[in-house]
């Protein structure tokens, strides 16, 4: 263990350990391991001090506004990496792959002929009864079928260490920017720890982007213009559009820059008067997106951009309408939707999930509800979850009243577990939970950029991983 | 292709620099000047400069050394203080963070964390003068790495493009710190700033020593006014910030296509010509007068542009 004192307090307990559980491979464990005991924990603790001021100056910030103006707050920063490697990266990467590609031929097929609800496959009031559901993009052709360019996986390692899919996110998946910063910084301020690791690299992530959709680019353009719509610096990811847009170089627009004209072409006022767009990459919700066709109050958007895409004057990525497969119900019924479309059994598998509207699924979680967590479908950032094992005897009764009442708005799963990495504490390192985002973007074919967002839970104990609530980031090393 | 949006913000935080820059200079020269001077005649001409005599008047503060610079330094409701301009430099910067450098974002927002720190900590006014050299110094670290990082694009143009224009601006009112007086109607003498006052404020516009290696012999106080407002040679001159102003606007034109409309082009003309034709003496009322019609003509100058190129 030689001279250091960063491993002295270190237990994962039944968790498993990124670094430590790594049984099949060893030298990635050992190798880590000794990189790391060259450190103490104060000087450690002063280099990531140093590293998240950094983070700070370089505005690598998401903004909060209140009353007393504007703050820039970074992502908390933990300097020790959380590996994968090459041979689990490559069942992620296939997975991933094959997710996105089912997700998009389900879109496809709820847009279009919709045989899989005609085939009782999936419940067709779970479909076209969902708030995400769009009818307006019923018969609307997209460019090679790609409705989720840009896709989120959210991952967790259970206690054996198999991946599992926690949700789908297919509307407008944030976070990759930190991937990217992630990287940089660990280069800049711990160049002494990354030195002749072999890892795969990341900073290409706006080429691919950017080429990813120029392939969806209408068909009757041939110099294709891009930009990125962003609802404007108030929005809490402002830098992540920032630095999407700077990483691919193109424009970072709001509502206001854009026109659609009485020919239903898009166009930005630019300096040397109306320049035609052919691909918007928007970070606003659909609701926001068309003042003509959804919200007639929204300020963000632009009137007419709807009339655009039907007339195949430009694309929008994500498609509008693409929320109905991110659905926590139809995230339930994502193996048989995988079977369905490609006829391959799923190469990751779903945190295990009981559908309430099943009546069996419906008996067994009113029996076991103090053991299982219930969600409401549609919702997502954590809204109205009942945490069956933390919850109060009026709380369970509530829940069980409101399942008895409305089954078909409920799924259940069982606690889930997430794996442990070491993290970095004033008192050495610590074990906290961590999730994996992998982002996976769609053009002609996909592509899924190695290793992804490492979300770690910074209190003890706490299983939450999201910024808003204390959730800090690491950088994710894909082993070549 | 660049949208209008983004040429606006960039013009903006051009201004931006210069004013706080100038601001400074206005302060250092005003306390330098003022050290045998009653308070409130020696404070009083910053606030005619920037019409500020009513907004100052609503702090319910006598005019003090210590209550006019801190209103010009820290006070955020003040839209003429250096906190504010570094502010508005920060959010136009934030709306153009993919087109500036990281280098270039990096600075502005360490440079807003230093100001806001300045404008927190209640300054006492032995401090004044070296708040203003360091916040001196950050405008020429800003412009320093806008200079050497940001790739000469449209962005580029228009940022370079703002900030000679209200470095323009700027010069006139310092110049015409001590002409105000001259604007009343009666034709009382009012004796012209001496010697002693040319001498700060050719220091303060970092102008003295080429001043004394341009006019050796005999230096007189219109040679000095000429020497600011007309030397291209020097950087903070007048005529040398217009000029560069209209180099910009010719490239904007001949690199990029963004070419000016009659209103701008005739703006433009008048300002030249208004500039050409000075009093025969850089002095007293007559100067006072030139100095208001070139900010007139700076002032039509900058609408015309907002009309050409900011809002489509």
């Amino acid at each position: 263990m030689g001279a250091s004192d960063l491993f002295s307090k270190y237990d994962p307990g039944e968790n498993f350990c990124e670094i430590f559980g790594q049984g099949e491979n060893a030298a990635i464990r050992d190798d880590l391991h000794d990189r790391l005991a060259a450190y103490r924990v104060k000087a450690l603790n002063k280099r990531n001090r140093a590293a998240e001021r950094e983070l700070h100056n370089l505005g690598i910030t998401f903004t909060v506004y209140s009353d007393a103006g504007a703050i820039d707050r970074i992502l908390p920063f933990d300097p020790i990496p959380r590996p994968i490697a090459s041979n689990d990266w490559s069942v992620l990467e296939r997975g991933c792959i094959q997710r996105v590609t089912a997700l998009n031929a389900f879109l496809t097929d709820v847009y279009s002929d919709q045989k899989i609800l005609k085939d009782g496959v999936v419940p067709r009031e779970l479909v076209v009864n969902n708030k995400h559901f769009r009818p307006e993009m019923v018969g609307v052709k997209l460019i090679h079928n790609t409705y989720t360019h840009i896709s989120g996986v959210d991952l967790i390692r259970d206690a054996k260490g198999e991946f599992l899919v926690l949700e789908d996110n297919c509307r407008s998946p944030s976070g990759v920017s930190y991937v990217i910063e992630n990287r940089h910084l660990m280069m800049r301020s711990f160049p002494d720890l990354m030195e002749g690791v072999r890892i795969k690299p990341v900073s290409d992530y706006g080429q691919q982007l950017r080429s990813k959709l120029l392939e969806t680019a209408p068909a009757s353009v041939d110099n294709p213009q891009a930009v990125l719509l962003t609802p404007g610096v108030f929005n809490s990811a402002y830098f992540e559009h920032v630095f999407l847009a700077r990483e691919m170089g193109v424009p970072l627009v709001e509502g206001r820059d854009l026109i659609v004209d009485d020919d239903d072409k898009v166009y930005m006022k630019s300096v040397s008067g109306l320049q035609p767009i052919h691909i918007i990459y928007r970070r606003i919700d659909d609701a926001f997106l068309d003042p003509e066709v959804f919200r007639e109050d929204s300020m963000l958007g632009v009137p007419g951009v709807m009339r655009a895409l039907k007339a195949g004057n430009v694309t929008i990525a994500n498609a509008v309408g693409t929320g109905v497969a991110d659905d926590k119900a139809v995230y339930a019924y994502m193996p048989q939707i995988i079977e369905y479309y490609l006829g391959e059994q799923p190469i990751l598998n779903n945190v295990k999930t009981y559908i309430c509207r099943d009546r069996d699924d419906l008996a067994y979680v009113l029996d076991h509800l103090d053991e299982l967590v219930v969600k409401p479908v549609g919702e997502s950032g954590g809204y109205g979850i009942v945490i069956g094992p933390k919850a109060s005897k009026s709380e369970l009764a509530d829940v069980r009243a409101a399942l008895k009442e409305d089954p078909e708005n409920y799924i259940a799963q069982p606690m889930i577990e997430l794996s442990v990495c070491p993290t970095l504490t004033e008192k050495g390192l610590g074990a906290r939970h961590v999730d994996l985002r992998p982002f996976v973007l769609t053009g002609k074919e996909s592509w899924v950029l190695p290793g992804g967002l490492t979300r770690v839970a910074m209190r003890e104990g706490s299983l939450i991983v999201n910024s808003s609530q204390g959730g800090g980031s690491k950088d994710t090393w894909v082993m070549q | 292709m660049m949208l209008s949006r983004f040429a606006e913000h960039a013009f903006w935080m051009g201004r931006y620099v210069e004013r706080t820059e100038n601001m400074c200079r206005l302060l250092s020269v005003t306390e330098v000047y003022a050290a045998d001077q009653e308070s409130e005649a020696a404070w009083r001409p910053i606030l005619q400069v920037f019409a500020d005599e009513a907004a100052f008047a609503k702090t319910g503060k006598p005019i003090t050394a210590l209550n006019v610079s801190r209103f010009y330094l820290c006070d955020e409701g003040n839209p003429n203080s250096v906190v504010f301009a570094i502010h508005m430099l920060k959010e136009n910067a934030r709306s153009l963070r993919h087109l500036i450098s990281t280098e270039s974002w990096r600075q502005v927002s360490v440079f807003n964390d230093q100001v806001a720190g300045i404008a927190k900590r209640r300054f006492a006014l032995s401090k004044l003068a070296e708040l203003c050299e360091e916040i001196r110094l950050s405008c020429f670290t800003h412009r320093g790495v806008i200079e050497a990082t940001c790739y000469r694009d449209e962005v580029w143009r228009f940022n370079r493009l703002g900030a000679a224009l209200e470095r323009a601006d700027q010069m006139t009112r310092l110049l015409d710190m001590k002409y105000f007086d001259f604007d009343r109607d009666d034709d009382d003498e009012v004796a012209p700033p001496d010697v002693a006052w040319w001498n700060t404020l050719l220091r303060t516009a970092s102008g003295y020593h080429a001043f004394q290696r341009r006019y050796s012999f005999d230096p007189d106080p219109t040679d000095a006014a000429g020497f600011l407002l007309f030397d291209g040679r020097l950087p903070l001159s007048v005529a040398g910030a217009i000029q560069t102003a209209f180099y910009h606007l010719e490239r904007l034109e001949k690199d990029f296509g963004a070419e000016p409309d009659k209103p701008v082009r005739e703006a433009a003309d008048a300002l030249a010509r208004r500039l050409a034709a000075p009093p025969e003496r850089l002095n007293g009322r007559p100067l006072h007068r030139y100095l208001d019609e070139i900010q007139q003509e700076l002032i039509t100058f900058a609408n015309a542009l907002n009309e050409r190129y900011f809002s489509p």
